[in-house]
């Protein structure tokens, strides 16, 4: 009797200790920065390549039912597109120009790279979802293709994460909406002629709002005012757009400001995105 | 044994293809693999062992390609074999006991993710975070295991494989 009551403490007693060590292994893993073990590249290269093979008939039935759908007002369309071609050809005269003159002026500084100056790289997103809680996507291309970790990744939208893992024909991006520390993005908010900084600290799930702390009280700052990088901090370039400033707030002891920041990319559905490839270390 | 691997494979890649047709704030979420454990389990009469090494095998794989926490999915998808293998002892394997067991399965996936993350301090807690990803992953979930069960019964009757009834 006293053995048995004894037998089920330690029992208990084990579970116990091995559910501690496995939480604590978990939190390891999942917190940590670490670097895929080449076992682990090798399985995730297998299947990303095989998933590709199959991506490539139901891509082409997606793509031909988007087809039919969008053949059915081609004329609105083509009317609306032709205007804004228009529209492109005064900005591309403009900033011919600008690009002209920056060169020059550059020339006359004798600076070499600036912050913004990066490369792009179009991906596919093939998996999303999957880790529910992650927030994080995959793409298909990889480190052979020179994606390295902590590189920016925007669409056309505006910047949406950065690269947290590679394999060799795959990489996962980490998205903005995630709560962790470690993605505070240093922003700049345009008023006027100048700029304002501030830091992105949280994103609000249900409104795909995010907010800007660290704006003096006495600044105005007004709606619509457009927020992108800094390119400090040395993750993301300068100059990649996030979003227009939705509303102004003050903090609980009144000293500084709160910005709340609408995206335009939706998070929930993201399918192409483009790897910035900063130039400057 | 084909037939185990052939519908767990499909399940598997039938999971990423369908997350990248899905939006994330859809009703539709799939967990294939999840419910492929369910379906294949009649199949290893006699090897329960096996059965259990299988999931760890299938979480381990799912943890490298999708999410990247390695030992995380294994030892929750050993943990829901060793559910799955009690549940059998009381009832017998048909549609409605499947996609009864659909429904626990995915809400128990959810909800111990949920909790290894939110005491790991990944995630703050929020009811209605964990209450959303349930239901939205249930309905889907359980049209596929109705349909697979049908579809590796069908085949099993056909070719005379054996299984636990």
């Amino acid at each position: 009797m006293v053995n048995k009551k004894l037998e089920k403490k330690y029992i208990i007693l084990i579970v116990l200790l091995f559910v501690a060590i496995f939480l604590g292994i978990i939190t390891k893993i999942v917190t940590d920065d670490r670097k895929l073990n080449p076992i682990e590249k090798g399985i995730k290269d297998t299947v990303v390549s095989i998933n590709k093979v199959i991506n490539i008939p139901i891509n082409f039935i997606k793509n031909k039912v988007v087809e039919k759908r969008e053949k059915k007002d081609l004329y609105n369309k083509y009317l609306e597109l032709r205007k804004r071609v228009d529209e492109h050809y005064l900005d591309i005269a403009e900033m011919d120009e600008l690009e002209k003159e920056n060169k020059e002026l550059r020339k006359l500084l004798d600076i070499d790279k600036t912050l913004s100056d990066y490369s792009y790289l179009n991906a596919t997103v093939i998996n999303r979802n999957i880790g529910y809680w992650y927030n994080t996507i995959t793409i298909d291309k990889g480190s052979s293709s020179g994606i390295k970790k902590n590189i920016a990744v925007i669409t056309s939208d505006g910047l949406i994460g950065k690269v947290i893992k590679t394999t060799n024909f795959s990489s996962t991006i980490k998205l903005l909406t995630s709560d962790e520390i470690d993605s505070k993005v240093s922003v700049k908010i345009k008023v006027e002629d100048k700029y304002i900084y501030g830091l992105l600290t949280s994103y609000k799930k249900e409104e795909n709002l995010f907010v800007i702390e660290g704006i003096s009280e006495s600044i105005e700052i007004p709606v619509d005012s457009l927020v992108t990088t800094t390119g400090m901090g040395d993750i993301f370039p300068s100059g990649i757009l996030i979003g227009k400033v939705k509303s102004v707030g003050t903090d609980n002891f009144d000293l500084a400001k709160i910005v709340e920041v609408e995206s335009n990319v939706d998070f929930n559905d993201i399918k192409f995105v483009t790897v910035l490839k900063r130039k400057v270390k | 044994m084909k037939l185990v691997f052939a519908s767990v494979i499909i399940s598997f890649f039938l999971d990423s293809i369908l997350t990248s047709l899905i939006p994330i704030d859809s009703i539709l979420l799939p967990l294939f693999s999840l419910i492929s454990l369910i379906i294949i389990y009649p199949y290893f009469h006699k090897e329960e062992n096996s059965y259990l090494i299988f999931s760890f095998l299938l979480g381990l794989v799912y943890d490298i390609v999708y999410t990247d926490t390695i030992f995380l999915n294994a030892f929750i998808f050993l943990l829901i074999s060793f559910c799955i293998k009690l549940i059998n002892e009381y009832i017998s394997n048909n549609v409605f006991n499947v996609s009864i067991m659909s429904l626990l399965v995915v809400t128990i996936y959810r909800i111990i993710t949920y909790f290894v993350l939110v005491i790991i301090n990944y995630l703050k807690y929020d009811f209605n975070d964990l209450l959303v990803s349930i239901y939205s992953s249930l309905i889907l979930n359980v049209f596929y295991g109705i349909l697979l069960y049908l579809i590796t019964d069908f085949i099993s009757k056909k070719y005379k494989i054996d299984k636990i009834e």
